[in-house]
């Protein structure tokens, strides 16, 4: 069923005669931090900085992922890896205790997992992702951020696409979504190979159509069963010269991790002929002038994301503000 | 500014879905890893069998059995003579080679036919570290030499293993870690109060820590050293035990881990000697710990001639630990590798680690702090409150000093409300401040005339457990003593779960010193306060449940002369009996107020050395009749009911209204079988009337059922139907309504949910009733996943009575197919479309074949096949089973020893259940009834206690019923299934043991008697269990399935949306009664929470229908029949309390006042108000996000709250 979705009304990308991108970017800067969530997203940082560093004296945070590329979106999760010291396995459940004492009581530790990383749920509602020493997935925000500073399009159709999949439920690759890594050099190769390659200035494309060509693509043209993408270039690598035909999935997703070669980022994606189906759905949606923005919409989850973060920020402001905002309280409740 | 997000927050959106189309597509996440695994698995296993065989070659070569951690040895030679009974068995392998390492296990086989010797194995964990068998592979013992082998099969699996670091030792299953130091101690203040471990006059020399996963326990493994001698010890937490989280401290040397626990730790002591390996051909390292209560020395005797208290001040006291601390240094990675792997697993099993800085508080004088709880000025009923919350860790023993010295200061009553709050309360008191004593607050104290509140105690080897007040009905004893009811205490003795019995071994080595704790709780009682109380008597249930009445004597009165009072036993001699008798006076009874009635003994109906009347008798209408006015019974007249008179006991029914010679006044007929003393009371008491519920087939009847040829699928189908029927009925009303009426249970709370909902609840989105059904689903499926407890809708559970009128048919013996008839009329719920609250019920006449059964049934015998008939005579005997007094033998007696003084009997009128095989030969007692003769020259009662230990020592009625089911459905060591000799054996001896009580003949299971492998629906380890195939299974595993799969949220849901009943707008005067309601459900709430707490309740709506869901880790382990009766009896008194409170204090408690139109109104405002103000509090309660709010108070007056919204929506519907 996907996730909940919220009838709003006399929202800016409903306004009568807005142009197909005007809509578009009205729709993202809503769904993007507001300045006030993005000053909170530093502090928490902070706030995980000095109490990792109760425990591990020197420790350095990295942040990586969409703060890093400046990607957020109101529902993205803070990825930070902790940099250096490299530390121990009782270290790491260390970490875990004292993020559990201060920020989340129920902060999960995978320890068998390929990166051990640390989930938890800050007291906003903002997810928290810490792995150990994660390099590779710093080196490759770096890459992407470059990236983006390059071809602002990219980071904006990244932003949108990632609040597709969220809205479908897709955006988690252990529920059978897809992952946002693998996703975004899914858009890098597709930019590289249709305009880049060619030629072709992908900012000036009407932001509509390159999401429908972008979901034709990916829904229907490409074949998953036969061909590796090497993302930063553009080019299509035959899976057999890789080595990386899997007989049980033939159609799994195959990218080339510009980092390491030998890797193969879209492999985890094991439901990927739903979000084939998926694809095309949306490619043929975008195609009507009528509908095509219920291809996008608020999800009740935001809202509650909203809610909670609000919570967190009155609080903060009561407090500072002092008691009279109590009594203001109980007249309210009384009254209704 | 821009619009944003926040904007909407309070706007009231609609919500909808997306057409997602791709989802079809979706694969649960599970299944697809499953297969993963499965294709990559077999490719893997190949290539591992390869291995294997190289695998092989290495090990051959000699030596390489040290690295392994553990060696099993294969001896020969051995000759046949140790197996005989005085040869010693495997004492003679122990006794020389236990010296050189551990033994872990050792075996002897059965030498098969003619051969003059045969094999043992012996393991050893970790390896000898001198190889005493070589050169030669030669060991001499008792001058015969055995040949002695290295057995590389047994060893691979074992290298196998995972062994990492050199000191410690870490498995999938294990964890055995080095402890530097530990400690066991009290919680004070955040702050950690070591009692154990330091300064107790006990040096710890060497710990170890061990963590058995698969088997969910933590262990502390030490070296006690005394005087001269070292004993080692063993200390069991259970995982379940421990509560919260596992808190760290660390530091650069050393780590430290804190368990708090609730229950203290099972105490094992090692022996030095395998004892039992004399007796036995199968030995194993767990045989050597014998269980103990207190870290004391072997030879040192613990029972002191002085009575158990709570704080004794001369051992260690374990009993008063709530708090492990655990020490562990750091030497190197590998140290911390360790550690981090302990935390690792602890956290799949729950126990997350938490941050938490080790404090330690030491209490020099602890001892002398214990000792102030004898000061003689607190006042008796003071002192007993107080050590109530100390055993339940509400206040500490460390703040006596403060504490005493300001209850003094409190009125005796204050006092009293002061630490009765404190037991309500959740958190405990640490370091109370004068302040505590003296500020003000609200309590509420639960009483009622009809009810009588006596002291409860538990006796757990470490500790006792001290229940502030158990409401009871009441007994005769008590009835009659009145004025000393507060001196009277009821004591169970426990293990430190506490509400599991301990176990009784087949062998009495393991628990031997716990028995004489039990020994010294006889002789020498209980002081609590003051008072020392004194073993008084038993009754028979109580007995099941180890427990007694004890007796706090004194000048004025003591146990002896209660005892005397009890009635003349005098020409009883044997000493069973003789408890027997005295614990009927102990029987759970409604006495009926000042009424007289004329006995006429009647002689029993004897044929061919059979009683056919045994433990029935009659009694005249009018006592009936007055007995239904006084019980305030729901059902119909009833037709018989339970109850004990002076020494009569049995069960009563209505006499044949034709013969006038019965009826004509207060008459009662008791038969001389029902004559068990001689007694001078002649006052009627009631335990129970008959009234119909549904019956139920359970695990033993599913089981012989099957034996008897009934199809499988017979009892697979009235699962499905009964699960689909609870499915179908979430969306229809009438379907749900029928099938509640469908399945009455005992305390008939199907019926008052089926009138919620057809009084429209439901439909108005009634959070209350919608819990409640929740709840009722929840409930009826973990009965059946768990007991297959399958309702039968065409059969009934009966009080079974006897034909006075000689009409039906009985059993004959030369018949070729006897059939005998049986009469049963009941309540028709389902036809008779006038609820449940309007009293207007409906019966009907069962004719056909039926079964007949009584629980426990274990031989194929005990399931009968009776015709039930149409019987014109006996058209006054209502929801009871009647059986013929003709015939050879009686029917009840055959029905696995039934008599009729209240048995009741499952009778299911269902063709497909009838077996194929009818009327096996039921179970004849081949010995005869064999009694205990009182000892020479000491008191009766001395005789009485002795029974009692050897009751709770040879106790294996759990055990026997266990080893059957095991056995029944292993078809692959016992083909026969419940024809297997083992299994017609045990059901011998399951019989035998229930008559323990009775004959005072122990029955011990014999080790041969231990499953083999458990069927998976018992739920033992994975290792000891098969699959099973037989319908028990395969209801187990449908019923998991359904559980896993089905759509329902798979608990009920406590916290609900809000929604206002409009029904309750209407009554006009409704506002005038808020102020009232609200005090009232104050109260009301406080003692339901209350009850909740006291039986570990988590929530109302369980407590309102006693149906109750027990935590997985104390479901197996409580009665719960007898659990749920005291709840349902509790509320009961509560319900009856508060209804009358409430409209005695709206004035409505007489009628007279107004007239019947306005009083009509006003009790429907006074209960819409109640609603009103629960609404009310609901709403503010969601607001404020956090405190819970009862919501059952309006529920109370479920008849006026239907009849409510009838009305409404009769209205509604006019207009």
């Amino acid at each position: 069923m996907g996730k909940v979705l919220l009838e709003l009304h006399s929202v800016p990308w409903n306004e009568e005669g807005l142009s197909d991108n005007a809509r578009l970017y009205s729709f993202l800067e809503f769904v993007s931090p507001k300045i006030e969530e993005l000053k909170y997203r530093k502090l928490l940082l902070e706030k995980l900085q000095t109490h990792i560093r109760e425990v591990v004296l020197d420790a350095e945070l990295q942040v990586y992922g969409s703060m890093y590329i400046g990607t957020t979106l109101s529902i993205s999760d803070v990825d930070v890896s902790l940099k250096s010291p490299r530390v121990g396995e009782l270290e790491k459940r260390r970490v875990t205790m004292v993020l559990r004492k201060y920020l989340d009581a129920d902060a999960d530790f995978h320890s068998s997992a390929r990166v051990p990383r640390i989930n938890l749920v800050d007291v906003s509602g903002i997810g928290v992702d810490l792995t150990f020493g994660n390099d590779k997935a710093c080196r490759t925000a770096e890459l992407q951020k470059a990236y983006n500073e390059e071809h602002p399009i990219f980071g904006r159709l990244l932003m949108l696409l990632k609040h597709w999949l969220f809205e479908r439920d897709l955006e988690n690759v252990h529920h059978g979504g897809i992952a946002s890594c693998a996703l975004s050099y899914m858009l890098i190769g597709w930019l590289e190979m249709r305009f880049h390659k060619k030629g072709i200035d992908s900012e000036v494309q009407p932001i509509r159509a390159l999401l429908q060509k972008f979901f034709y693509f990916w829904g229907v043209e490409w074949t998953y069963e036969l061909f590796v993408l090497r993302p930063l270039t553009g080019q299509i690598v035959p899976k057999l010269q890789k080595g990386w035909l899997n007989e049980v999935q033939p159609n799994l997703l195959s990218i080339e991790d510009p980092i390491d070669r030998n890797n193969d980022i879209g492999k985890q994606s094991f439901q990927i002929s739903m979000i084939k189906a998926a694809f095309v759905a949306s490619a043929n949606e975008l195609l009507s002038d009528k509908t095509w923005f219920s291809t996008f919409a608020i999800t009740e989850d935001e809202m509650f994301l909203c809610k909670q973060f609000e919570n967190v920020i009155n609080t903060k402001r009561s407090l500072v503000e002092g008691y009279d905002s109590d009594t203001e309280s109980d007249e309210l409740q009384a009254g209704g | 500014m821009a619009v944003s997000l926040n904007d909407f927050i309070s706007v009231k959106l609609k919500r909808y879905s997306r057409e997602s189309p791709w989802e079809r597509l979706r694969v649960p996440y599970r299944n697809k890893k499953q297969k993963k695994w499965a294709s990559v698995h077999n490719n893997e296993a190949q290539l591992h069998s390869a291995n294997k065989r190289n695998d092989n070659c290495l090990i051959q070569r000699s030596s390489t059995w040290r690295l392994g951690d553990m060696i099993t040895l294969v001896i020969k030679d051995i000759p046949v003579t140790w197996l005989s009974n005085e040869g010693g068995k495997l004492y003679n392998l122990w006794e020389p080679l236990h010296d050189y390492g551990t033994i872990e296990f050792m075996k002897i086989n059965e030498p098969l036919n003619g051969q003059t010797s045969t094999t043992a194995i012996v393991q050893f964990a970790p390896p000898p570290k001198v190889p005493f068998w070589e050169p030669n592979g030669k060991i001499n013992v008792k001058g015969v030499d055995l040949a002695v082998q290295i057995d590389i099969t047994a060893h691979r699996s074992h290298i196998s293993r995972q062994v990492f670091s050199k000191n410690s030792f870490r498995s999938d299953q294990l964890v055995k870690i080095p402890l530097s130091s530990f400690k066991l101690g009290q919680v004070y203040d955040e702050r950690i109060v070591p009692l154990f471990g330091v300064d107790c006059g006990i040096t710890v020399t060497e710990s170890n820590l061990l963590v058995y996963f698969n088997f969910k326990k933590l262990c502390v493994l030490f070296d006690a050293s005394f005087d001269k001698q070292i004993e080692t010890f063993r200390l069991d937490f259970d995982f379940h035990s421990i509560i919260g989280d596992v808190g760290t401290d660390y530091y650069d040397d050393h780590i430290s881990l804190v368990f708090r626990f609730r229950f203290s730790p099972l105490i094992f002591r090692k022996s030095k000697n395998a004892t039992e390996s004399r007796v036995q051909t199968f030995w194993t390292a767990s045989h050597l710990w014998r269980r103990h209560y207190d870290i004391l020395p072997f030879n040192v005797s613990p029972t002191t001639a002085s009575p158990i208290e709570l704080l004794n001040c001369h051992n260690a006291p374990i009993g008063r630990c709530n708090v492990l601390v655990l020490s562990f240094s750091i030497r190197d990675e590998s140290d911390k590798d360790d550690i981090a792997f302990l935390l690792h697993n602890l956290e799949k099993f729950n126990l997350k680690s938490q941050l938490d800085k080790v404090v330690f508080h030491l209490v020099p004088d602890y001892k002398h702090r214990c000792s102030l709880i004898n000061d003689k000025e607190i006042e008796e009923e003071i002192a007993y409150l107080l050590q109530a919350c100390l055993s339940k860790n509400l206040l500490s023993e460390i703040d006596l000093p403060i504490i005493l010295a300001n209850l003094k200061k409190l009125s005796k009553e204050r006092a009293k409300k002061f630490l009765r709050l404190i037991l309500t309360s959740k958190t405990a008191l640490i370091n109370p401040s004068e302040l505590d004593f003296t500020k003000s607050f609200v309590f509420y104290d639960l009483s009622s005339a009809s009810s009588i509140h006596i002291k409860k105690l538990y006796v757990t080897p470490t500790t006792l457990r001290i229940v502030e007040d158990s409401l009871e009905a009441g007994n005769r004893v008590i009835r009659n003593f009145k004025d000393f009811a507060n001196r009277f205490m009821r004591v169970q003795i426990t293990d430190e779960y506490y509400k599991q019995k301990i176990r009784g071994g087949s062998d009495g080595f393991r628990n031997e010193k716990l028995y004489s704790r039990i020994q010294q709780l006889l002789t020498y009682g209980i002081k609590v306060g003051n008072q020392i109380y004194e073993f008084l008597a038993f009754g028979n249930s109580q007995l099941r449940e180890h427990g007694a009445y004890f007796f706090a004597s004194g000048s004025d009165l003591n146990a002896k002369q209660i005892r005397e009072w009890m009635g003349d036993f005098s020409e009883i001699n044997s000493v069973s009996k003789y408890a027997a008798r005295m614990g009927q006076c102990f029987s759970t009874t409604k006495e009926i107020n000042r009424f007289c009635v004329d006995i006429s003994l009647q002689d029993d109906i004897v044929r061919n050395n059979h009683c056919f009347t045994d433990g029935v008798g009659m009694a005249s209408l009018s006592v009936i009749r007055r007995l239904s006015l006084e019980v305030k019974n729901h059902d119909m007249f009833p037709s018989a009911f339970q109850f004990r008179m002076g020494g009569y006991k049995g069960v009563l029914s209505l006499a044949p209204p034709t013969k006038l010679e019965y009826h004509q006044g207060n008459l009662v007929f008791p038969r001389r079988s029902q004559d068990k003393f001689k007694s001078f009371h002649s006052t009627l008491e009631v335990i129970k009337i008959s009234r119909f519920s549904n019956a139920h087939l359970n695990m033993q009847l599913i089981t012989l059922l099957e034996g008897l040829g009934v199809e499988k699928t017979v009892f697979l189908e009235l699962t499905r139907s009964q699960l689909s029927k609870m499915n179908e009925s979430i969306n229809s009303k009438q379907k749900s309504i029928l099938m509640l009426r469908d399945n009455v249970d005992e305390y008939h709370s199907t019926l008052i949910i089926a009138d919620f909902i057809q009084a429209g609840f439901l439909e108005r989105d009634d959070a209350f009733t919608e819990n409640l059904l929740n709840l009722y689903y929840e409930w009826v499926l973990r009965l059946i996943k768990e007991k297959q407890k399958v309702s039968v809708p065409k059969g009934a559970y009966l009080l079974g009575v006897a034909d006075e009128t000689g009409t039906l048919k009985g059993h004959y013996d030369d018949a070729v197919l006897s059939v005998p008839e049986i009469f049963i009329q009941i309540t028709d719920t389902s036809t008779s479309f006038g609820s449940y609250s309007t009293g207007k019920l409906k019966t009907r006449v069962i004719v056909g074949l039926c079964i007949v059964a009584r629980n426990p049934s274990l031989h194929p015998g005990d399931v009968r096949v009776c015709k039930a008939v149409r019987c014109d005579e006996l058209m006054h005997l209502k929801n009871v089973i009647v059986f013929p007094t003709t015939g050879d033998r009686s029917i009840p007696a055959m029905c696995s020893g039934g008599d009729l003084d209240g048995d009741e009997y499952t009778v299911i009128w269902d063709q497909r259940l009838l077996p194929k095989i009818v009327n096996y030969p039921p179970l004849l007692e081949s010995s005869p009834k064999k009694s205990i003769d009182f000892l020479e020259g000491k008191p009766l009662i001395d005789s009485v206690k002795e029974f009692f230990v050897n009751y709770i020592k040879y106790d294996s009625l759990g055990l026997i019923s266990n080893a059957w089911k095991a056995w029944a459905h292993d078809h692959d060591n016992n083909p026969e299934g419940i024809f297997g000799n083992v299994c017609l054996e045990l059901a011998e001896m399951h019989s035998k043991a229930v008559d323990f009580a009775k004959s005072g003949v122990a029955c011990k299971m014999q080790a041969k008697y231990h499953p083999k492998r458990y069927p998976d629906f018992m739920q033992k380890t994975k290792t000891r269990s098969f699959r099973s195939e037989t319908a028990v299974g395969k209801i187990f595993r449908y019923a998991a399935r359904f559980q896993r799969e089905s759509g329902r949220p798979a608990t009920y849901n406590p916290i609900m949306n809000t929604v206002y009943d409009p029904c309750m707008k209407l009554p006009r005067f409704k506002t005038e009664y808020l102020n009232v309601a609200e005090e009232v459900k104050k109260h009301y709430d406080n003692d339901l929470r209350s009850i909740m707490a006291r039986f570990d309740i988590s929530t109302e709506y369980e407590v309102y229908t006693a149906f109750i869901l027990f935590k997985d880790d104390l479901a197996k382990t409580v009665n719960e029949y007898g659990l749920r009766e005291e709840v349902s009896f509790q509320f009961d008194l509560l319900k009856k309390k508060y209804t009358q409170e409430y409209l005695e204090k709206c004035a409505l408690s007489n009628q007279s006042a107004f007239d019947s139109s306005e009083y009509e109104e006003r009790i429907n405002s006074a209960v819409a108000a109640t609603y009103d103000v629960t609404y009310d509090q609901r709403v503010k309660s969601v607001g404020n996000g956090t405190t819970e709010v009862l919501i059952s108070f309006p529920y109370l007056f479920s008849s006026r709250l239907c009849q409510l919204s009838r009305k409404a929506m009769l209205t509604a519907n006019n207009f």
